[in-house]
């Protein structure tokens, strides 16, 4: 055992440390410095779900059901998994609506009906007053087992339970709840804000799921790892213990409740008020549920992954009747682990401390905005003409309330805690709370809903659960008599509170579940089907269902005739002067005015002030307080919806209009693109045609003249006929090979050509072309040199194609050489990354302007030069594309002749000196491939 | 967009059925697999690649909501 003073000042120490820590939150928030906007801090608060439910209860319940107690958190991973679709949409309503709990989200979607919050308000704390009690007595029940481990008396109450004879001052679970009411108001009621924020509380909780998760995963290593010797080993020990073998496996009917828990735990993580709290309403960044929607269902997983091994290990440790809800704490102690067990004892605490915090600032907040206050306003108590500062009230009535909600959980504890496991008491309350969430997420989804049936269908299914589940709950506790669970209430058999209607053959919450949500879910259903809206309820249901596409947080409802400075009075009687002048400073600013407290207030600033107050007193609350102020009445239905759809509809057209601009922005450089490659196409076709149409016409006219004239004459004599004719095949031959040419180009261009490559001397390739046109050069007596290499100048290339090259430069420079002295030189020089060929003529040389031009389809030097070549034109284009399809380089340059000639050996003519002239380069550069 | 939306969509469900009987019930045996109950083994890494899936999803929906803005 552990001496009591020692654990007290332990729990102190640990208490003492949060309130530093949420201290410390609070002033980093004052100086605008967020402690909790991060996802991570953000999923560590929802991880106030695992209470010491999680801590001791599922270890408790593994024990008796194995891996049942895993649906607990089976319901939040599937939600959270699809965050996209209702988290997402629930946290965006409630922080653009400025909601401040779950009573206030489920009025403000029925028409901000005050009678809805009421009831969601009583479900809320009745519901929720066994769950502040099971925590009480687990921090109860673990100091006892804590300090009186081994002990004779200590041992008896592990298998009770906790101590309820003791007296009140001597009751551990007293001074708890004290210490909570402290904690409780210090930092969840410091001020009325105009966002129910407590970036203080926030960061504790946060600390102390950090602890929690810690604390069971050492005590999870410790046992599995050094008590045992790993998971294999701890199963196989397991496997011949009596008690712990039905562990490892399911029952074989455990599938109506395991989906009844699935169920249940679904709808706790989403309509728990300390859920909706810490989800919804203390949520910074809608953007960090992104990362909560994995990272939650990873905590859970970390937090569970010991609870089955804790369990089968106390089954085989300790005593057959040891109470396996304190396992956790058990079974340190039990293996002599002083320390280990007082860390437990810690985690436990945190559990505790963290789920009863933010449940009862989270219901304070529903009781002061939704129950109270609403009252006080109805009653006239409050006066809101008048000017007296009511925000000391508010805070007056929150503590009160946390004071009053905490001893109603006390009083449960003492008078029911002995009678249930911890889980059972859990249960009631999630089925409670499982009532809230028809009307809220049919609520998201269907505009249909309406006020009255969300009335009726809560009423029912809250009642159902009483009858069903809390009244028999309290006839075991001894509270009243068990009879009429036997037996039915005068002995009405089909009244039976756990057999309704006949209903045999379910468990007690599987039953209870079954009934209460037919009921509730019915009703809900039918009644709203048959009812009528009225026009703040269908602007509230189109506002949350569309709440993604409708852009305005704060629609303006009211049509009132209240005057700025009424308004400006009554918000600064709820929330202080100086929130409220920032407030309304900050509202001006946005609207593009500068602020005065004069004048008539528009609906816009009425609808301003009613969400400002929302924030504060709740939606139902501010509605009521508002229309006391401003003499007005909601805007017709129509007329909201159509202002809506109005500035929904030039947002969206201004989207649209600004998408299409850029498409056509897009659209037209395409435009551009394909324009200018069409018009260089189409200047490229017209001097097509042009060359063309001129080109074949030149032969085909002399064809045709000296066809007609052998036709028209046919005295001819025979030897003209024959010139004649000997001319029309000439002009043929010429027209055949113009066309050949001209296609031979078209495939080099579209590369279709068939290229032939192999190693290839390039010195024969030359010496082939001079001996092809050998009979052309001696026709015009051209004097050809040549001054290449005698080593072999061996490349990668087409033969065929070369000689085509070599074959067109040479005929080229033949036409344009000197006619009077006609004088070609070919040179090769063997360059450091390839080979330059040039052909060099003697002739007039051509403007620099051709330079380029004349590699071009049928380009011709100027027009008018008698000597202007006769060929097809096509020669120096084709030469070009070959001499590039080989990486190569072809150009023309103006240069004096070089003066060393050498003796052609193919060519056996004189070698003359040549003057110094200017001679025509055609160079080719070839790469080494 | 409208794909990732889709998976959103059917993960929560593939979760549900996958850790729900009467499939949950299939792995509901006495044996062991590496000296732990088959259960045991099965609802965890189930749960586990659930997560690692949401996370991948919740990424991407992320991401693609963040360029649509």
């Amino acid at each position: 055992m552990l001496s009591t003073n020692i654990v007290i000042i332990v729990s102190l120490c640990y208490v003492g440390i949060l309130f530093a820590i949420a201290w410390w939150a609070d002033r980093c928030a004052k100086q605008n410095k967020s402690m909790i906007n991060n996802p991570v801090i953000y999923t560590l608060s929802i991880a106030v779900y695992c209470t010491t439910w999680t801590f001791y209860g599922s270890v408790g319940y593994a024990a008796r059901s194995g891996l049942e107690f895993l649906t607990i958190y089976f319901g939040p991973t599937f939600i959270f998994l699809g965050w996209w679709f209702l988290l997402r949409k629930m946290v965006h309503i409630t922080k653009t609506h400025g909601i401040t709990s779950i009573a206030d989200f489920i009025s403000s979607r029925y028409g901000k009906s005050g009678k809805l919050s009421v009831i969601v308000t009583l479900i809320a704390v009745i519901g929720i007053t066994p769950y502040i009690a099971l925590q009480l007595k687990a921090v109860a029940t673990s100091f006892t087992v804590l300090t009186g481990f081994g002990i004779e008396k200590a041992n008896d109450l592990m298998i009770d339970g906790s101590n309820t004879t003791s007296g009140i001052l001597t009751d551990t679970g007293f001074w708890v709840t004290l210490l909570l009411v402290i904690f409780a108001i210090l930092f969840g009621t410091r001020h009325i804000d105009t966002d129910e924020h407590h970036e203080g509380v926030v960061a504790a909780i946060a600390f102390e799921s950090l602890i929690k998760l810690i604390v069971i995963l050492t005590v999870g290593i410790f046992v599995v790892f050094f008590a045992y010797n790993g998971f294999g080993d701890l199963f196989t020990t397991a496997k011949h213990i009596p008690a712990a073998v039905k562990a490892l496996t399911l029952d074989e009917n455990v599938g109506p409740r395991w989906l009844t828990l699935t169920l249940l735990s679904m709808a706790a993580i989403l309509a728990l008020p300390r859920q909706f709290q810490m989800i919804a309403v203390e949520n910074v960044n809608e953007r960090h549920l992104a990362t909560a929607s994995w990272l939650f269902p990873a905590y859970l997983i970390l937090m569970n992954i010991f609870v089955l091994p804790i369990a089968l290990a106390g089954l085989d440790l300790l005593p057959d009747n040891s109470d396996p809800d304190f396992f956790v704490l058990t079974v340190p102690l039990f293996l002599d682990q002083k320390f280990l067990a007082l860390i437990a004892y810690v985690g436990g605490l945190s559990a505790a401390i963290s789920m009863v915090i933010v449940a009862v600032i989270a219901l304070s907040t529903m009781v002061c905005n939704d129950l109270v206050v609403p009252i006080l306003l109805r009653r006239h108590w409050l006066h809101t003409r008048e000017k007296t500062d009511l925000t000391g009230m508010l805070l007056t009535i929150r503590r009160f309330s946390i004071f009053l909600l905490l001893f109603m959980g006390y009083a449960y504890y003492r008078g029911a805690g002995t009678s249930n496991a911890l889980v059972s008491i859990g249960l009631i309350s999630f089925t409670a709370t499982a009532q809230l969430v028809p009307v809220m997420i049919i609520g998201l989804f269907w505009k249909g809903g309406a006020k009255h049936g969300a009335q009726v269908g809560l009423i029912l299914g809250f009642s159902i659960w009483i009858y069903t589940l809390l009244a028999p709950s309290f006839a075991r506790s001894g509270w009243i008599d068990t009879s009429f669970i036997i037996h039915g209430p005068w002995h009405i058999d089909w009244l039976k509170p756990e057999a309704l209607f006949g209903l045999y053959g379910m468990s007690p919450l599987t039953h209870a579940l079954f009934w209460s949500m037919l009921f509730n879910i019915g009703s809900f259903v039918i009644v709203s089907v048959f009812s009528r809206q009225n026009s703040l309820e269908r602007i509230q249901a189109a506002l949350f269902v569309d709440s993604f596409r409708v852009p305005l947080s704060d629609a303006p409802v009211w049509q009132g005739n209240a005057s700025i400075d009424d308004l400006y009075d009554l918000v600064q009687r709820f929330l202080g002067g100086k929130r409220t002048i920032n407030a309304f400073k900050i509202y001006a600013k946005t609207r593009g005015e500068k602020w005065r407290r004069d004048g008539a207030a528009d609906s816009d600033t009425i609808a301003f002030t009613e969400r400002l107050l929302a924030g504060t007193i709740g939606a139902a609350s501010a509605r009521i307080v508002v229309s006391s102020v401003g003499k007005g009445e909601v805007m017709r239905f129509d007329e909201v919806m159509a202002m809506l759809e109005e500035t929904s509809q030039v947002i969206e057209h201004s989207n649209q209009l600004e998408q299409k601009s850029q498409e056509l922005e897009l659209v037209a450089g395409e435009l551009r693109l394909a324009n200018e490659s069409l018009r260089e196409l189409d200047l490229m076709k017209d001097d097509f045609l042009t060359v063309v149409s001129h080109e074949f016409r030149t032969p085909l006219t002399s064809i045709r003249s000296f066809s007609e004239i052998l036709a028209d004459n046919s005295d001819l004599d025979a030897k003209q006929t024959s010139k004649f004719l000997n001319i029309i095949i000439k002009e043929s031959e010429r027209l055949t090979r113009l066309i050949d040419e001209h296609l031979d180009l078209a495939r080099v261009e579209a590369g279709q050509s068939n290229w032939r490559i192999e190693a290839i001397d390039m010195t024969k390739v030359i010496k082939n072309s001079i001996a092809a046109i050998d009979g052309m050069l001696r026709e015009k007596h051209v004097q050809l040199s040549l001054d290449i290499p005698n080593k072999p100048m061996m490349m990668q290339i087409d033969n065929d194609r070369m000689m085509q090259v070599f074959l067109n430069l040479l005929s080229n420079a033949i036409k344009f050489c000197n006619a009077n002295d006609p004088q070609i030189l070919i040179t090769a020089k063997i360059q450091k990354n390839g080979y330059l060929f040039s052909v060099i003529d003697n002739g007039q040389g051509l403007p620099e302007a051709e330079f380029i031009n004349i590699f071009d389809k049928f380009a011709r030097v100027d027009e008018d030069t008698p000597n202007r070549p006769t060929g097809s034109g096509l020669g120096l284009a084709i030469s070009k594309r070959v001499v590039e399809y080989f990486k190569g380089k072809i150009w023309v340059e103006i240069k004096p002749m070089p003066m060393k000639s050498i003796t052609a050996k193919i060519i056996k003519t004189k070698i003359k000196k040549i003057k110094p002239t200017n001679a025509t380069f055609f160079n080719i550069f070839l790469p080494l491939n | 967009m409208q794909r990732l939306k889709e998976r959103a969509f059917i993960l929560p469900i593939v979760a549900f059925i996958l850790l729900t009987p009467p499939i949950l019930l299939i792995f509901n045996s006495v044996y062991f697999f590496i000296s732990m109950p088959i259960l045991y083994i099965y609802t965890f890494s189930v749960w586990i690649i659930l997560v690692i899936l949401g996370a991948i999803l919740s990424q991407k929906l992320q991401n693609s909501q963040d360029t649509k803005q």
